[in-house]
């Protein structure tokens, strides 16, 4: 959807191109993490290591790559742990699952114990 | 007592089981994805001489990859390692000099002695964030076909070089 | 003289600790003839004795005492005066005292309080927080000693971190521990009834007004937490679901789960096991995020400076409370039998749901805190879990319940399906309008607005068709006011996130840019220097239509005990709008780039707590007479 609102924005209009990629450069930035000041994410770090960082993406972003490719990318050059949003996998299954098992466990429990 | 304590008592030691544990891991190390992986295709200038380098320029053994900056304070702790390694002729010693200036880098080993074969001028970061660099000083090893083994982040040590580089290198005791 | 306060504090520790022995000594020592007032003498005595021993470590603070290596880490002889106090609680030992003291106001006040209660059950109670109060204060003696000595005494101390010389800093540590630790009251409470012969309903009113009190306090605790958050760290941000954060925020949603479901046992004697579980594993996770923010296990942007003795302390003691909490719960729990059953269309079968809603946030939250730390320790591949885990998982939960929160005054009013279907179009066609006038630009959006609107119309329906029934109102009040600071909360959150503006630009002085609806002009820089930092101000002039409305002043300073400056930024702060500048970096003399915000109605979301507090105050004060 997202590519599609870029490829006819870009052919109506070169403006509202860089605004597009303005949105997904600011979200992006957001997501991830500042390897240096690990408890920041790169929007709000100054670590020279972030400030290539954004470049970089911003780089990336103009020669049409879209935000999967970007992430893709960089983690596998930082690994996952550069990424907020965890990859859904085999190792984080639990993870992503678990809320959806543990309220199905737990409704379980409680109307059994009291509702009758 | 019933089922479902049992259940809770089981699950929190288990989790008392993993926060002990991490009492003693180190939250910020994060382990290296290109660990198995060739290392990144580049081609950058030498720091002192007026040749270019690529993937070519490594020869086809054992290799000890280091960052490093002469603004990082830290390289400055393992740099008497280094060039005691750079004496080892069983392996090779290649320097890659990460976001410096040319004279600082040159004045900084001139002062020091120079333990590198050759170094690659990473003045824009490119190549270093192909390699996931993230903390300087950074030490990797390499095989003769340039696959990545081993990554070290922050100064190396005798402790280090002595139990986990020196194996890596073919140099068992 | 002042070598000698120092002494004193830490001889009044002990005198604590022996305290806390002698109050256990009729309970655990029999065959000695000893009365149990001495359990409640002690009980009220160890308040005095640890609020005087802080009070020398604050007399030490202001009296420069740098022999005292907490002191001189923490201080500054160039510290302003109030700093100086407040630097008694900034660090992990300091801060870990004030914990001791609040746990010992908790039991005193328990312990005043609690002279009707049921004699056998009083006692229990008692001890069981005497029990705690021994283990903090065991922690703090043999861990984090804040009177321990340097082994040279430094000219000057190292100075207060500037991030915490701030006001809201002060405030905030206190009231989350008020928070936390009135939360250990309940858990005493809870295991003193597994004690008794059933679970009685007097007994759970006389625990409620607690439960609501401890949850006020956190409330407040974590409401200035984000709101220090908000102005200090310069970008506009007010929750980061950092492990800290979240560390708070799991005892806030189980507590709210609690004094939901005690208004059942209380009222109609129903959930009795439930309540008694739920107050166990909330103070635990109070505990819990106590380890997680002092043992260093997490990165975040709280943690103390790290060591794994005191980690393995807490995590010791966290086992003895849980283990020993459901050890004694489980061997008794079948004396609880409820009084009644419930069914799910009720006041209770919606407790019931709003229960099990929040437990599963809580849940969730844990598990994605935890979840790195046990992949690390499995040696698998190390993840981040950030916003957007929390946000694809938590909100999805918040709308239910959300959904049930407004019902409620329809449940309650058992109006006819005509009046309820006006209601609901009513509401549908507000939310719309709403929506609309502020540009809807995602469906979640609608949703907060929705559920905002949804809230307060019901409300608000109940309230003025109630007029005539003052005791029913009475009865109601606590529950409107803070509901209906949650809908505040909610339109604060939904509409500043969907209207905000956050640009970065460069200004020369002289120069204005327009943002938004209005014209941001750095006027001039100035400098100054203030007794331990220098700073550069900006003066930015703020117009709309060329009509002159505010100047901001944003600050950008060094203090002298640190290398990398601090970003102080300037606000305009009104009920519908703030309008937040942040300096960047210096480009030049007279070049500046800046960071400008735009946040719509963003205080409506800590106005929204405040409602929620007036609810909870009400609550405590305007108890439901019941036969």
């Amino acid at each position: 959807m997202k590519k599609i609102f870029i490829v006819v924005a870009f052919l109506f209009s070169s403006n509202s191109f860089s605004a597009d990629i303005d949105k997904q450069y600011k979200s992006l930035i957001e997501e991830l993490r500042c390897m240096v000041c690990q408890n920041q994410n790169l929007s709000e770090s100054e670590a020279p290591l972030a400030v290539d960082m954004k470049q970089k993406i911003k780089e990336m972003l103009e020669s049409g790559k879209n935000e999967e490719e970007i992430k893709t990318f960089l983690s596998e050059r930082y690994s996952s742990y550069i990424l907020y949003e965890p990859p859904v996998n085999n190792q984080n299954i639990i993870l992503w699952f678990g809320p959806l098992v543990f309220i199905v466990i737990l409704s379980y429990f409680l109307f059994r114990r009291y509702i009758r | 007592m019933s089922k479902s304590s049992i259940f809770a008592i089981v699950a929190f030691s288990f989790m008392s089981f993993f926060l002990y544990q991490g009492l003693y891991n180190d939250p910020k190390k994060v382990e290296s994805p290109l660990i198995g992986k060739e290392f990144p295709k580049f081609k950058l200038n030498d720091l002192f001489l007026n040749t270019s380098h690529d993937n070519d320029s490594f020869q086809d053994r054992r290799t000890i990859i280091n960052v490093w900056a002469s603004w990082c304070l830290e390289c400055e702790r393992e740099h008497s390692h280094l060039i005691a390694l750079s004496n080892n002729k069983n392996f090779d010693l290649v320097g890659i000099n990460y976001k410096d200036n040319a004279d600082d880098a040159k004045g900084w080993l001139n002062m020091r002695g120079n333990p590198y074969r050759i170094i690659i001028a990473d003045f824009s970061g490119d190549l270093s964030l192909d390699l996931g660099v993230y903390g300087v000083p950074e030490t990797y090893i390499i095989d003769e076909n340039q696959v990545i083994l081993y990554k070290h982040i922050g100064p190396i040590n005798n402790k280090i070089i002595q139990q986990e580089m020196m194996p890596l290198l073919g140099m068992n005791e | 003289m002042i070598i000698e306060i120092g002494y004193i504090g830490y001889f009044l520790l002990l005198l604590g600790l022996m305290n806390c022995m002698l109050l256990l000594t009729p309970k655990f020592v029999s065959g000695l003839n000893v009365s149990s007032n001495i359990l409640l003498s002690a009980s009220k005595l160890h308040f005095p004795i640890l609020l005087i021993s802080f009070i020398c470590l604050i007399v030490t603070f202001v009296g420069e005492d740098y022999s005292l290596d907490y002191v001189a880490k923490n201080s500054n002889s160039n510290l302003p005066l109030i700093y100086k106090i407040s630097a008694a609680w900034a660090g992990h030992e300091g801060s870990m005292l004030l914990w001791c003291v609040v746990s010992s106001f908790w039991m005193f006040l328990a312990s005043i309080f609690s002279e009707d209660l049921h004699k056998s059950l009083r006692i229990n109670f008692l001890a069981t927080m005497g029990i705690l109060n021994l283990g903090f204060l065991l922690f703090v003696v043999a861990t984090s000693n804040p009177f321990d000595r340097t082994m040279t005494v430094p000219i000057d101390g190292s100075d207060l971190n500037p991030l915490l010389q701030d006001f809201g800093l002060i405030v905030h540590p206190p009231m989350l521990y008020m928070g936390y630790v009135g939360l250990s009251v309940v858990f005493s409470f809870a295991i003193a009834c597994c004690f008794e012969s059933d679970f009685k309903k007097e007994w759970a009113q006389w625990i409620r007004p607690w439960i609501l009190a401890s949850w006020s306090f956190l409330t407040l605790g974590i409401a200035l937490g984000s709101w220090w958050a908000y102005y200090e760290l310069g970008w506009g941000g007010w929750w980061f679901w950092d492990p800290v954060e979240n560390a708070s925020f799991m005892p806030w949603l189980m507590s709210t789960a609690l004094l939901h479901s005690v208004i059942a046992t209380g009222e109609k004697g129903m959930f009795k096991s439930w309540t008694i579980l739920l107050s166990i594993f909330t103070f635990s996770l109070s505990l819990l995020g106590t380890f997680l923010v002092r043992s260093g296990i997490l990165i975040s942007v709280h943690s103390f400076a790290s060591d794994p003795t005191r980690g393995i302390f807490i995590l010791l003691m966290l086992l003895a409370l849980i283990g020993g909490g459901l050890i004694i719960y489980s061997m008794n729990s079948k004396k609880f039998v409820d009084d009644n059953e419930v069914t799910l269309f009720s006041k209770e079968g919606f407790f019931l749901l709003n229960n099990i809603l929040l437990v599963t946030a809580t849940f969730t939250i844990l598990l994605g805190t935890m979840y790195p730390l046990f992949l690390d320790v499995l040696g698998l591949e190390k993840i981040s879990v950030g916003v957007p885990y929390y946000n694809a998982v938590f909100i999805p939960l918040m709308i239910p319940l959300m959904l049930l929160v407004g019902y409620i005054p329809i449940l309650l009013a058992r109006s006819s399906k005509n009046s309820q279907v006006i209601q609901l179009v009513v509401i549908l066609i507000l939310s719309i309008i709403l929506s609309l006038t502020f540009s809807v630009s995602s469906i979640l959006f609608f949703i907060g607005i929705f559920s905002a609107t949804w809230i307060i119309v019901n409300i608000l329906y109940d309230v003025f068709s109630s007029l005539d029934n003052k005791i029913k109102l009475k009865n109601r009040t606590g529950m409107y006011f803070a509901h209906f600071g949650l809908a505040i909360f909610i339109l604060g959150a939904s509409i500043s996130e969907n209207n905000k503006i956050e640009k970065e630009l460069v200004l020369n002085v002289g120069e204005s840019k327009k943002i938004g609806l209005f014209e941001y002009k750095l006027e001039k820089l100035s400098e100054l220097k203030s007794v331990n930092y220098d700073a550069i101000i900006a003066s930015v002039l703020v117009s709309k239509d060329n009509q002159f409305i505010t100047e901001i002043n944003p600050e950008k300073r060094l203090y002298h005990s640190s290398e990398s400056p601090m970003t102080e930024a300037g606000i305009h702060g009104r009920i519908d709008r703030d309008l937040y500048v942040s300096l960047g970096n210096m480009i030049d003399d007279n070049k500046w780039s800046l960071r400008i915000y735009d946040k719509p109605f963003i205080r409506f979301i800590w106005i929204g707590t405040i409602f929620m507090i007036i609810g909870s105050i009400f609550s405590i004060r305007f108890k439901k007479k019941l036969s």
